[in-house]
């Protein structure tokens, strides 16, 4: 089984890419699941879907309502039963209405973020919560958690080169708490060596992590996700 | 607002009560909690008798059960949350969905609150806790009382809580961060990094912006303001006057520029904010 292809970009890195950036893909991760700023607005969201002319992921992280309204906007345009749309989903107010309002328009795939809630629940418990949700797919950067789903019937979406280990609501690039977004982060990755840290640490976005390498072989994992990782800024 | 303060002994609670405190909020060892056991009670017995002894005063004490734990822990866990809300009726703060279903389930009967390790960002995540028994839900600590304010006056009429932030301030989102258990070390978000080959620490808020946020959470119409449990009890007296001196300043109507001068002199005349050692 060939698995399928996707680029992750922000909303912002989007509007910037060259179009080659998108070719050969067979799907377009856009938004962010660690920055609510980096998500797309409704018109970023219906530009990448007309500009792309594929299938569009919404990326989420977790929301405040002000950026829960912005989603539920771009959902309700562009999410049908005859087109549904898929959503990465980090946030529990967001499955719940995935479940609760759009069972049928809605693909919900678990996040990274919620991903490591799940993984520590009871394993009953937590594959009925996935079933209760609708969730069929689970974004993953660390194939050591593979195991930690095995026998849920789920498909697996992994994540490169980035493994995500740390996120934080205070801008490390503007020094402030969340809000009108200057984005000084895009395209920019910072490195924080330590001695005793194994790998440097990358700051990218609002996530701090750790580059990785090629993906691993796993029957569930049926599709890929690239996403920029710059080299790190110079001194 | 009212204060809930983080209690790891009797006498503690006894003193944050007096001096106070409206609610006091412990764990005990063995059901599971955001802490060590050094920063639990004793044991059980210990909690009923702050709760009791709360309840005489007209004060609360809460049960932390906010920590993930096996699945074969929980029925010892719900037995013994059972056997303490026998001897006194007190609310529970949990965080993990799991848990509160199973607890729900054995028929233990308790107002909850949820945890800010539960991390409920949106009005909406409370739908899903609608018909759970929940009362009120903490605040996560990355969330900032200006984006909160379809959380603080929520449909269901759930109370909320925020942390004093005037006190400390953690870089990164508690529980989404994961450093310390890929380091296994302790507080890998303070480490001294290099970046660049320059001194580089993980960005917090500083002084001005944690003042902010104690302005913001009042003027949102948060009702509890919690002051976590610290290791030196010393730490935690001076912190507890701390904000009561502030929340008088707020209560006066203090403007946001007074705040933060006033803010300022309170902030670092606390030990653990340098003023012990002036540094």
């Amino acid at each position: 089984m060939t698995a399928e292809k996707a680029l992750q970009l922000s909303a912002p890195a989007f509007r910037a890419a060259p179009a080659r950036a998108r070719r050969g893909l067979d799907l377009l991760y856009l938004g962010d699941e660690f920055c609510q700023n980096l998500v797309p607005s409704p018109d970023d969201f219906a530009c990448a879907v007309d500009a792309f002319g594929g299938r569009v992921v919404l990326v989420t992280p977790l929301l405040t309502d002000a950026a829960f309204d912005s989603v539920e906007e771009i959902v309700e345009a562009h999410a049908s039963p005859r087109r549904p749309l898929e959503l990465v989903v980090n946030d529990l107010g967001l499955l719940h209405a995935a479940r609760a309002r759009w069972a049928r328009s809605v693909r919900p795939s678990l996040g990274r973020v919620f991903m490591h809630r799940v993984k520590v629940m009871p394993r009953g418990f937590a594959r009925g919560f996935l079933k209760e949700h609708g969730v069929r797919r689970v974004e993953l950067d660390d194939p050591a958690l593979l195991p930690r789903f095995e026998g849920f019937g789920l498909k697996y979406s992994f994540h490169t080169p980035f493994r995500y280990l740390s996120v934080t609501r205070f801008c490390p690039w503007e020094r402030r708490w969340q809000g009108p977004c200057g984005y000084a982060c895009l395209g920019a990755v910072r490195k924080l060596e330590h001695p005793r840290l194994p790998a440097p640490l990358l700051l990218k976005g609002q996530a701090y992590g750790v580059r990785t390498g090629r993906p691993p072989r796993h029957p569930a994992i049926d599709r890929l996700v690239g996403e920029p990782l710059p080299a790190p800024e110079a001194a | 607002m009212l204060i809930v303060a983080g209690s790891k002994a009797y006498e503690e609670a006894e003193w944050l009560l007096a001096n106070g405190a409206a609610e006091v909020y412990c764990g005990v060892p063995g059901l599971p909690n955001h802490r060590d056991e050094d920063q639990c009670l004793k044991d059980d017995a210990e909690f009923v008798r702050i709760a009791l002894m709360a309840r005489a005063r007209g004060k609360r004490a809460l049960l932390a059960v906010n920590e993930a734990c096996f699945e074969d822990s929980y029925p010892s866990v719900a037995a013994r949350v059972k056997a303490i809300l026998k001897a006194c009726r007190v609310p529970v703060i949990i965080r993990e969905l799991p848990l509160l279903h199973y607890l729900r389930a054995r028929g233990v009967k308790a107002d909850f609150i949820i945890s800010s390790l539960s991390l409920v960002f949106n009005s909406r995540a409370l739908d899903y806790y609608r018909g759970l028994g929940v009362k009120r839900v903490i605040l996560p600590f990355h969330l900032q009382p200006s984006e909160a304010g379809r959380l603080v006056n929520n449909r269901y009429g759930m109370e909320t809580e925020a942390f004093f932030h005037a006190d400390f301030c953690c870089p990164n989102m508690d529980p989404a961060c994961r450093l310390d258990g890929w380091l296994k070390a302790f507080q890998v978000c303070r480490f001294p990094y290099t970046c660049g080959g320059r001194p580089h620490r993980m960005p917090e808020a500083d002084v001005p912006q944690k003042l902010d946020q104690v302005y913001d959470t009042f003027h949102a119409g948060v009702k509890y303001l919690k002051i976590i449990r610290v290791n030196d009890f010393r730490d935690q007296q001076e912190v507890l006057k701390e904000a009561r001196v502030m929340l008088a300043l707020l209560e006066k109507g203090v403007s946001r520029g007074e705040f933060r001068k006033l803010g300022e002199k309170l902030y670092f005349s606390v030990s653990r904010h340098g003023g012990r050692t002036g540094g």
